[in-house]
């Protein structure tokens, strides 16, 4: 028994996972990943608050403005590209993964970049959007309608911004110490935030640009 | 069978179950044309495909949630990889996204919201707006 637990211990590298990916924890997770994990189910909250504050002031345009609703305003076509620019850039975050747990580092720095650029466009786009959004009058104080959408969107930006950053981070901090299989977990967890942010716009793009008031 | 080797094999089992590259792209594609539904859907409900293709707003509703719930689910299990890690992890994700969905919509049926009106209305929690503003310029 003794040396059947030797073994097993030998199989456990520096950072506390065996060859499998699986942590010495009591859950057999590690405690990084679950950590993530419950940042991301709190962070359900925060979206949820914004969201749900968003649909309450919805219908509440009353500025004296020639503003009729989010129909003069929204570019569903161009939102629907950066909808589809955030879809793909997941695909990318999880061909990373694959590329590292493979042990590939040349393909695990490529699909991240091009995550991280996907994730730039993405905020490109938002910022244009802002910008249109200005151009015709509508502040983030012009009613309560305009301080619920920038505040949603904003946030979200953000999240998508602090993404690009992590990506950024892993793929430059790793130059010397490479990305190869042992950073799974670290490639993991930024993937793990980056798939959320897609989901929440997932929600985002459905509730207040596709879905009619009416 | 020592413990070593009933270690390996159960853990093996573990990680072969995640999809190729091959199948994260088919998952993409899927997502993508779920996606391209959802705008077809939108543009029908503007009559973009001719007034007797009009659906009607409950249907688009419905239809657009569905759709989202479906993407939000497939991302989930095949990209973060909630269909295979261990279960913990969902239970705890789905806890967090339990008790947004049930706070919230407890808040906003406290504010009388509904998802069905129509029109762009005054919120009806701001019915009481008239006697407040009378109240403040009283005192």
């Amino acid at each position: 028994m003794a040396s059947a637990t030797a073994v097993v211990d030998e199989h456990v590298d520096d950072h506390g996972h065996d060859d499998h990916g699986h942590a010495e924890t009591n859950t057999g997770i590690s405690n990084n990943k679950l950590a993530m994990w419950l940042f991301l189910s709190s962070d359900c909250l925060l979206f949820g608050a914004l969201i749900s504050s968003f649909l309450l002031y919805r219908t509440n345009i009353s500025d004296g403005t020639e503003f009729e609703g989010p129909g003069d305003v929204f570019d569903i076509p161009f939102t629907s590209l950066s909808s589809f620019i955030l879809l793909m850039s997941s695909l990318t975050m999880v061909l990373s993964l694959s590329a590292v747990n493979r042990d590939d580092q040349r393909a695990g720095r490529i699909w991240m970049l091009c995550t991280a650029g996907l994730g730039m466009l993405f905020i490109g786009g938002q910022v244009f959007e802002f910008t249109e959004f200005a151009g015709k009058g509508l502040g983030y104080t012009t009613n309560t309608w305009t301080s619920a959408f920038y505040t949603l969107t904003g946030f979200h930006g953000v999240h998508v911004s602090v993404g690009i950053l992590l990506l950024l981070g892993t793929v430059f901090g790793t130059r010397n110490s490479g990305l190869g299989k042992e950073k799974s977990e670290t490639v993991e967890l930024v993937g793990l935030y980056w798939h959320f942010v897609d989901i929440v716009w997932v929600i985002i793009f459905t509730v207040i640009y596709l879905i009619p008031i009416g | 069978m020592t413990a070593t080797e009933n270690h390996v094999d159960t853990h093996d089992d573990h990680d072969h179950g995640h999809p190729s590259d091959r199948s994260y792209v088919g998952i993409a594609i899927a997502l993508a044309i779920l996606t391209a539904v959802e705008i077809a859907m939108f543009v029908a409900e503007k009559g973009g495909f001719g007034d007797a293709l009009v659906p009607p707003a409950w249907s688009l509703k419905i239809g657009l949630i569905a759709l989202m719930i479906v993407k939000f689910f497939i991302v989930g299990a095949y990209f973060m990889h909630l269909k295979f890690d261990d279960s913990i992890l969902w239970k705890l994700f789905a806890a967090g996204l339990v008790l947004a969905v049930g706070v919230y919509w407890i808040m906003l049926s406290a504010f009388e919201f509904s998802f069905w009106n129509d029109g762009y209305e005054d919120p009806g929690f701001w019915d009481g707006q008239v006697e407040f503003e009378q109240m403040v310029e009283d005192s």
